[in-house]
């Protein structure tokens, strides 16, 4: 399975089909027993812990069902706990955190800590983190799980003008309304690739 | 290919950033974990500046009082029976030439009480003693209130009254009567505390003249308290047995009072031992509960550490994190323990009239035992978060 630069897909398969699995092993999160995974032209499995901390840092964005939020922090803040790990000051971590937060319409959010922030707006600031390092590819495990379905639909539409704009992103879901949503799709069941459909 | 890979690093001041945040989101559990190291550091400083202030105190005394001081007094005699100084023993230590003053004090059988109507046996244990008009310059004795023997009350029926005695009596300042020896003696002056011979805080005192008339007592004396030149202290005690009984020199036994201060001092220090191995027990505890405190919190925070190790954390910058949390509370129990410390022994010390001294290695020592409390109880936490594998970690929720 090959995601090309600019793609926008999705991972479709019902609970314990294996794709949270996937999403860890093409995240390098986790190490394939077999098979190998290619990141931004670097062999994951030839990679120690250091390098691939940094292959995080700079080429993958994940996006999660829980959001996992730094409680005590404000938005900006946990935007730019994106950029901590790869080396940019904290001056201009802040900038282009505050900068990537604008960006997918939280501008008037910035100093608000995430217990004050709804369902909908904490998955923004996630997503803002997930993008502020400008990562070659973004995962997105189950990105609306938590939401009702209206702001469902507009992390959907979000996740859509961001890939407009060149951004490499995969959604992992169950959720086949949400799916038939995205240009591409990969489903899979049992920890094999079912069918592959584009658009 | 792969090599172009620029690993991930961390400043020292992002590490400290880190680590101060994951403790101000937990603000009430980090100061409760860091009282336990404050509590430890704060009692270890406080004893050891309270003995330093009472040592600093004791040696300030001893240099205004001087250490020039030498007692004479009567031993046994050859056959194991207690002897006497001869009457004339003051005036030829007078006489010598390195001596600058002597006085002479005598025990008394007699009693001192309140009034006649107070019985015979309730003394209060109040030593009756003649001494000589130069007693309290010789020892540096401060009067409190009043006056001390002089020439002229000397052969009257007076009393000057020890600190302690005073107290027992009832006594708090002179022209009053007390009953001493079956007659009424009038009391001129009370004494503070002696610090070079404080068995006279619990005496009275009164002229040897007087003494001689009424009960009938010699005059050779109990002790005799001598002044020597400053340099010849220790040529001077070895000439005083012989001078002050030329017959018995051996019957004659001499010391320095000033050396049992010294000796007090010293064995103050190392009473402050044991108070110091309670203190380091306490800051043991203070530490177990810091690692507590750590466990706990890389079980709670495992979503956290995973997201980091998402974000491109290494395993180190994972360690990192957590001993830094953990090095930072026990330098803050550390830091707020040696203020608190500080202000006890300024406290303490400042209720007894002693100057103030916070010894600066127990300061630095406060300090790098916190460090090393706080490095041993992160140690393992530290080393937990970082073995967790990111996917566990994300899993967890």
């Amino acid at each position: 399975m090959v995601v090309e630069e600019g793609e926008l897909l999705c991972v479709v398969g019902p609970s314990g089909s294996g794709k949270s699995t996937l999403l860890h092993i093409m995240g390098t999160l986790e190490r394939p027993s077999r098979g190998s995974v290619q990141v931004a032209g670097h062999d994951v499995s030839a990679l120690p812990d250091r390098e691939l901390a940094a292959l995080r840092s700079r080429h993958v964005g994940f996006v999660f069902q829980q959001f996992f939020l730094l409680e005590g922090a404000s938005a900006v803040e946990n935007v730019a706990q994106g950029l901590l790990y790869s080396g940019v000051p904290a001056r201009a971590r802040r900038g282009r955190a505050e900068e990537q937060l604008r960006r997918v319409g939280l501008g008037h959010r910035l100093t608000h800590r995430s217990a004050q922030l709804s369902g909908g707006e904490r998955q923004r600031v996630a997503i803002a983190r997930a993008l502020v390092g400008r990562p070659s590819i973004v995962f997105a495990d189950e990105p609306t799980g938590n939401l009702d379905s209206q702001s469902g639909w507009q992390i959907v539409g979000l996740l859509r003008e961001l890939n407009r704009d060149g951004t490499t992103i995969v959604v992992i879901t169950h959720d086949l309304e949400l799916a038939a949503a995205l240009p591409r799709r990969v489903h899979i069941r049992d920890g094999q690739i079912e069918i592959d459909e584009r658009e | 290919m792969s090599s172009t890979l620029a690993r991930g690093r961390l400043s020292a001041a992002d590490v400290l950033r880190v680590g101060a945040s994951g403790l101000a989101t937990r603000r009430l559990r980090a100061g409760l974990s860091g009282l336990g190291v404050a509590i430890g550091i704060a009692s270890m400083v406080a004893v050891l500046g309270v003995s330093e202030s009472s040592k600093a105190d004791l040696l300030a005394a001893l240099d205004r009082l001087g250490t020039n001081l030498l007692e004479v007094g009567p031993g046994q005699t050859f056959a194991g029976e207690s002897a006497e100084l001869p009457e004339e023993a003051p005036s030829m230590v007078r006489h010598m030439g390195s001596v600058g003053e002597a006085s002479a004090t005598k025990q008394l059988s007699e009693t001192v009480r309140r009034t006649d109507r107070i019985d015979e046996a309730e003394t209060g244990g109040i030593a009756v003693i003649a001494a000589d008009p130069g007693l309290a310059r010789t020892l540096g004795a401060r009067v409190k209130r009043g006056e001390f023997l002089d020439a002229a009350t000397a052969d009257y029926p007076t009393v000057v009254l020890g600190h302690d005695a005073a107290r027992t009596l009832g006594i708090s300042r002179p022209g009053v009567n007390v009953w001493l020896g079956e007659r009424w003696f009038s009391v001129v002056g009370i004494l503070a505390p002696v610090t070079l011979d404080s068995d006279l805080d619990n005496s009275a005192l009164i002229g040897f003249a007087v003494a001689e008339r009424l009960f009938d007592a010699d005059r050779s004396p109990s002790t005799i308290n001598v002044r020597a030149a400053d340099d010849q202290v220790e040529e001077t005690r070895e000439l005083l047995a012989a001078t002050a009984n030329p017959e018995h020199p051996e019957e004659v036994e001499v010391s320095r009072p000033s050396d049992a201060l010294e000796a007090e001092a010293a064995a103050k220090s190392a009473f402050t031992a044991l108070f110091l191995g309670l203190g380091a027990v306490a800051l043991v505890v203070g530490g177990v509960g810091i690692a507590n405190v750590m466990v706990i919190s890389v079980l709670e925070r495992r979503s956290e550490i995973g997201l980091r190790r998402a974000l491109g954390a290494t395993r180190r910058h994972i360690a990192a994190q957590f001993l830094t949390e953990s090095l930072l509370l026990a330098l803050l129990g550390g830091a707020s323990g040696a203020a608190l410390g500080a202000a006890v022994t300024a406290g303490y010390a400042l209720s007894q009239g002693w100057p103030a001294v916070v010894p600066a290695p127990a300061l630095a020592g406060a300090f790098g035992a916190a460090l090393a409390i706080g490095a041993l109880a992160g140690l393992y936490p530290a080393a937990r978060a970082a073995r967790l594998s990111p996917t566990e970690a994300l899993r967890s929720v």
